[in-house]
């Protein structure tokens, strides 16, 4: 028995309008998941490399001016721009003092209080963009397998009128019918399985890289603090 | 001093996120497209990855030869497969032959009014197949035996039959634009018989082989209808012969429509089918296929016409029906 057996493509290209446009929606979802799969991997694989040798190269600094001049080179880590963001903050409120030539208590605490705000600020902001995108890759991988099943039940609904019309019900009659409207749930899971995986891998990378943010601001500030009482009482 | 450098962090901070922005999203979104083009187009010229898993084959088993009762038709006849021709279909029964035999087409089924005889039922078949393998067995040329519990019904039914005949006969010959309908009446009468039929046959618990099979029982092989028929009629039974046992779904041939399967048949007086022979080939090895087990499951067909010991015709078979 060889029978000569039929094409994805050639499937599709018989199939109704609502199947038709519920595999164009399938792609439309499957290209832009994928886009935002590829982008977000490269984002947080770069934000995580360069934070893990910004954290190293950080604590390896005398001074916070010589960190800072490393991180202007490492501008692709979150960490390097928040502490960046902290740095030229502290650093204004110290040049007005200096400018001002008086050292109090109550300016320094207004500088920490500054510097807390930026960091705060800093880190929203990263995490805003970290994600950014992500929240499509879980819309996809929620409603794709629906879409498709759609289409099938769709696609299930002609075949049977079709049989009913045509009087036969010979499995040679409904069996290309239904393996054509099966295709849609095929696309709908293989959109929504790379969807969810990425989903929740962008997620837990996330979570870590807040925590981090989160920590590394606390030491900073603890850093900046000393910095600046050290500076007051010389 | 103080707003302007807000207003400056504002601006590098969105200029930060944009620089991951629109633009960049919207090139790697077109990647993307071209990846799932290439995936499509790789889909198209790898054939391995369509649905080419490994089929059983399919062994056809008459389970009327399993039915409680004598059987005296030898038990390794009743395994075939399907599409291997059997060498002597008058001398030796294949199950196809047996299980088709009560699916003749007869006069009847070309009907204008679908008259529906549920006495005449399958709650016989078995019964009757019994003796008829019996009766093929003792004596080549095969004849029905008459059935003992409906032969006042099977007279009456010839009756009608040759009156329906002459009937027919009137029609063909002023109109043919009726065959379609009339086909289409027979389909649908078909398919209420089938209906009844495998009820019937649940209730015994003999089940046909073939899906298309189970049709109306008690058929006289055309035997008392032969009379004096025109050839034109006699290609008219065997085309809706062949169209009944030919199961082939235009979705499954692809996407050329033109492709046409010659095959050449010879029927004896008898109505068995002799000598099946591709005479050209439509290439397409599903539609080939298709065809010549529908000239398989048709044989033996009804009787040639009086007069007539041989028939030579070519039957040809495109995914847009038969000719």
């Amino acid at each position: 028995m060889t029978t000569e057996s039929v094409g994805l493509l050639y499937m599709l290209t018989n199939a109704g309008p609502v199947v038709k446009f519920i595999m164009l929606l399938l792609l439309f979802f499957s290209i832009i998941s994928w886009s935002i799969i590829f982008i977000k991997f490269r984002y947080v694989r770069t934000a995580f490399r360069d934070s893990a040798y910004f954290t190293e190269v950080f604590w390896q600094c005398r001074t916070l001016a010589d960190a800072f001049s490393k991180a202007k080179a490492l501008r692709s880590s979150p960490l390097a721009r928040i502490f960046i963001a902290a740095y030229m903050e502290a650093s204004r409120t110290e040049n007005k003092e200096n400018l001002a030539a008086k050292k109090n208590a109550g300016s320094t605490l207004q500088t920490m209080g500054s510097v807390n705000r930026t960091l705060n600020r800093a880190i929203n902001v990263e995490n805003r963009r970290l994600v950014q995108l992500v929240s499509f890759l879980a819309t996809a991988g929620n409603t794709a397998p629906f879409i498709g099943l759609f289409g099938t039940v769709w696609g299930i609904m002609s075949t049977f009128q079709g049989i009913g019309l045509s009087g036969s019900a010979s499995l040679a009659v409904v069996a290309p019918g239904i393996s054509e409207a099966l295709v849609a749930t095929a696309a709908g899971l293989a959109v929504a399985i790379p969807s969810v995986i990425a989903y929740n891998y962008f997620n837990d990378r996330i979570r870590v890289l807040n925590s981090e943010l989160q920590s590394f601001s606390s030491d900073l500030l603890n850093i900046i603090e000393r910095d600046v009482f050290k500076k007051l009482e010389a | 001093m103080n707003i302007r450098s807000q207003i400056q962090n504002r601006r590098s901070v969105a200029s930060e996120l944009q620089s991951t922005g629109p633009g960049r999203f919207f090139l790697v979104c077109l990647v993307s497209l071209i990846c799932h083009a290439l995936f499509f187009i790789s889909l198209y010229f790898l054939h391995d990855f369509q649905f080419s898993a490994p089929k059983p084959k399919v062994i056809t088993v008459d389970l009327v030869a399993f039915a409680p009762g004598p059987v005296n038709a030898p038990t390794s006849e009743k395994l075939s497969m399907p599409g291997e021709p059997t060498p002597d279909k008058a001398d030796s029964v294949s199950p196809d032959a047996v299980s088709q035999r009560p699916s003749q087409p007869t006069e009847p089924k070309k009907a204008e009014i679908p008259i529906i005889k549920p006495e005449v039922s399958l709650k016989s078949k078995p019964h009757n197949l019994k003796n008829l393998i019996a009766a093929r067995e003792k004596e080549p040329p095969p004849k029905k035996p008459p059935k003992e519990n409906s032969v006042e019904k099977k007279s009456k039914q010839e009756e009608k039959t040759k009156k329906k005949l002459e009937q027919e006969l009137a029609k063909t010959k002023k109109e043919q634009a009726q065959k379609s309908e009339e086909h289409r009446q027979a389909q649908l009468k078909n398919a209420l018989e089938r209906m009844k039929a495998s009820v019937a046959s649940k209730e015994n618990g003999a089940q046909g082989t073939n899906p298309n099979g189970n049709k109306v029982a008690g058929a006289t092989g055309g035997g008392g209808a032969g009379e004096a028929s025109p050839l034109t009629l006699y290609q008219m039974i065997i085309k809706s012969a062949i169209e009944q046992n030919w199961i082939f779904n235009d979705a499954m041939a692809g996407l050329d429509q033109d492709l046409e399967v010659r095959i050449f048949i010879k029927i004896l007086k008898s109505g068995d089918i002799r000598d099946i022979s591709f005479e050209t080939r439509s290439g397409n090895n599903y539609l080939d296929d298709s065809a010549k087990k529908a000239v398989q499951r048709a044989n033996p067909l009804p009787e040639l016409p009086k007069g007539m010991f041989s028939y030579e015709l070519v039957l040809g078979f495109s995914p847009r029906g038969l000719k």
